[in-house]
């Protein structure tokens, strides 16, 4: 199974080209405390047909990442640096009437709670058929709306027919993610970003959910980014894995490998924090202590108040992001023997 | 969509409406019979008291009060509210030919076109001024123009709109002589009251309209919309807006209403024949039963506004329709 998945991100990187490439991505925002820096130096790319997982605790900086991507955070306050290309279009610089174009045609996202991100005065149908009235302009509103209702049937919503003129109280959550997901792939996008898709969701619809975006990713050979604090979900549906922690990457690299000998104790914390059916009568441990808030960083290295493996050089220096095996970076002093233990 | 449930909702609204009429003519009932003498009014101080007595009797001012309540009640219910005291007997009043009944009503109904023309206008008017103002306010906040629209939004509620009249005249119909002081019948006569009427309500519209798209544009299904690629234009007019729209509406209702109430004073400054004007003119000559007449169409008027309002209410929220 791991040499499988191992295999085939391989084959998919020699034959594509990287669809997304984001390089050195800096998110900073203005508040009133002063400006904190909310995401710090992160690159990555993704290449077609590939799932890379972005994991980390609440407040690592993941939805402000692909927020940046998708030009949904406002400047002022945000400040953003840094360069994501689509193809050859650098999202964050190129000018708005560009980049909109692409947002939600080529590049597109779901959101965490669909029943917010949903407008409630408008019903589903016209909000997934205005993904046609905007981006392929010449679509009558009579094709919009079959399509429309032939997406809804694609992400398996009963009768879409009859509920293509519903508004989105009249629908379930997870049938709320259903149309979220409809929209996001309605212009078959090149990627998809799914930001928590089911967090909101009860468990067994987190399931279904998952299932879908899985299928349509196979479907369409869409690149997914998948955007989760659950490193199980990680470990079954992305070729490769980012473990962000304060802003900052602390751990890339192949998803099988990674979970089968992380390169960082941050990594290894998250791991034990999971309930596994092996250890059932074990003390579930979790890291102890608490994320950063972006007003107080640690000095040095990041995680060091909650490190077990700490040293005092941890609290000095910051340790860089450095290659620990091919395709694989960690941003630990002690990567090398973290790896070999 | 529009169901039985909506149906029995609207009905009940109805009832409630009829209700609220009859409580609020039933206070100008009581209320106008304490203002004065009608008949002193008419004979003068120098008349006897048996002939005022006797003119009293002709106005039916001498009957047991459930009399005259019980023929003011069914006078509304038929449509003959009575006879007028004087209109158009003694002396034609300001702007009124001669007419062809003394029936209260039927007189207080010629004038609504005239009301009806200016309140229109006004309210016309002032939605198209304020509607675009706020939303272009909205979506640039803490800017030059959003505080340019809040300033002058605050000064369009503060500002009297008596003395603002005033000064409209004075400037563009004595000093400039572009516009007729007063008088009705041509496009341009509606021009100086709605100015004068519409002040307020664009004022307090263009506030609701930002204030409420603000707080639309805040919410997380704008950033999901922008994060669509959806155009920032079609992002504020549709998807904002859609939910912004009941405060608007509401405020439009409300400010319609201040307009019914408005045109009593502005129609007398500007010589506008409509049936603000008549209220004052009934009320000066304590010309009972037109003052009940003429204040039963301004209050049927508010009661359709709030009506209509309501009716709007559940074409624009989804969740009204099913009676929640
Ligand atoms: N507009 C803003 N102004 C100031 N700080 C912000 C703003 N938006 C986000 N942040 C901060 O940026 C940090 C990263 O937030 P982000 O939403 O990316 O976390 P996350 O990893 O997605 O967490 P979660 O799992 O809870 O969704 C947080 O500390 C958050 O408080
Ligand atoms: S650098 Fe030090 S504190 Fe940071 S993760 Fe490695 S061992 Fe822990
Ligand atoms: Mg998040």
């Amino acid at each position: 199974m791991a040499m499988a998945d191992i295999a085939r991100t391989a084959a998919v990187a020699e034959v594509a080209a990287p669809v997304l490439r984001v390089t050195d991505l800096q998110v900073a925002f203005q508040t009133p405390h002063g400006r904190v820096s909310a995401v710090n130096g992160v690159s990555y790319e993704i290449r077609p047909g590939e799932t890379v997982g972005i994991l980390g605790e609440s407040g690592s900086g993941k939805s402000v990442s692909v927020g940046a991507i998708m030009g949904l955070l406002d400047s002022p306050p945000a400040e953003i640096g840094g360069h994501v290309y689509f193809r050859d279009t650098d999202l964050l610089n190129a000018p708005p009437a560009e980049t909109r174009r692409i947002r939600g045609d080529r590049v597109s996202m779901v959101f965490q709670d669909a029943v917010t991100a949903l407008n409630p005065g408008l019903t589903v149908g016209y909000q997934i058929s205005e993904m046609y009235r905007v981006h392929r302009p010449g679509t009558s509103k009579r094709d919009a709306l079959n399509k429309a209702v032939a997406l809804m049937d694609q992400v398996k919503i009963p009768s879409a027919r009859q509920r293509v003129r519903s508004y989105p109280y009249e629908f379930s959550g997870g049938m709320s993610q259903r149309i979220m997901i409809a929209m996001a792939i309605a212009l078959a996008p090149d990627v998809l970003i799914a930001d928590e898709p089911t967090t909101a969701l009860d468990v067994t619809v987190q399931a279904q959910i998952m299932q879908l975006l899985t299928e349509l990713r196979e479907q369409t050979g869409m690149a997914l980014i998948l955007i989760t604090h659950d490193i199980g979900v990680v470990a079954e549906t992305a070729d490769r894995v980012m473990v962000m922690y304060g802003g900052r990457v602390m751990e890339s690299g192949p998803t099988a490998e990674v979970v089968a000998r992380p390169a960082h104790p941050y990594t290894i914390g998250l791991m034990n924090s999971v309930p596994r059916a092996e250890m059932k009568h074990e003390k579930l441990r979790t890291i102890e202590g608490a994320p950063p808030v972006l007003t107080a960083m640690p000095s040095g290295c990041p995680f060091h108040p909650r490190c077990a493996k700490r040293q005092p050089e941890c609290s000095r220096d910051r340790p860089s992001l450095q290659s620990v095996a091919l395709g694989r970076e960690s941003a630990c002093h002690f990567a090398a023997e973290v790896l070999g233990a | 969509m529009i169901s039985a449930i909506t149906g029995g909702y609207f009905a009940r609204r109805l009832l409630t409406s009829i209700i609220m009429l009859v409580l609020v003519m039933s206070v100008v009932f009581f209320a106008d019979r304490q203002i004065g003498d009608p008949a002193r009014m008419v004979l003068g101080t120098t008349a006897t008291e048996d002939d005022v007595r006797e003119l009293r009797e002709r106005m039916g001012l001498e009957d047991p009060m459930w009399v005259q309540y019980q023929r003011f009640i069914v006078g509304m219910a038929s449509g003959d509210m009575g006879d007028t005291f004087r209109y158009g007997i003694s002396k034609p009043l300001n702007h009124g030919e001669i007419p062809d009944s003394r029936k209260t009503l039927p007189i207080a109904m010629d004038r609504l076109p005239p009301t009806l023309l200016l309140g229109g206008a006004t309210i016309l008017f002032s939605v198209i001024v304020a509607l675009p103002l706020g939303i272009y306010a909205a979506v640039r906040p803490r800017t030059f123009g959003d505080r340019m629209v809040n300033v002058l939004s605050l000064a369009g509620v503060s500002i009297v709109e008596y003395w603002f009249a005033l000064i409209l005249i004075l400037l563009f119909a004595v000093q400039l002589d572009w516009l007729p002081t007063s008088g009705y019948g041509t496009a341009a006569h509606v021009v100086l009251p709605a100015l004068a009427l519409s002040l307020r309500p664009i004022g307090r519209i263009t506030q609701i309209a930002r204030s409420s798209m603000l707080d639309e544009l805040a919410k997380p299904y704008i950033t999901a919309a922008r994060g669509r690629g959806i155009p920032l234009r079609k992002i504020a007019s549709v998807h904002a807006l859609k939910n912004a729209a009941i405060p608007i509406v509401t405020t439009i209702g409300d400010e319609t209403i201040n307009v019914v109430t408005g045109v009593i004073i502005i129609e007398t400054v500007f010589g506008w024949p409509g049936i603000g004007a008549l209220t004052v003119e009934a009320l000066a000559i304590r010309d009972v039963p037109l003052i009940e007449a003429t204040i039963f169409l301004l209050v049927l008027m508010v009661l359709a506004i709030n009506l209509i309002v309501d009716l709007i209410y559940t074409v624009l929220n989804p969740r009204v329709r099913f009676g929640a």
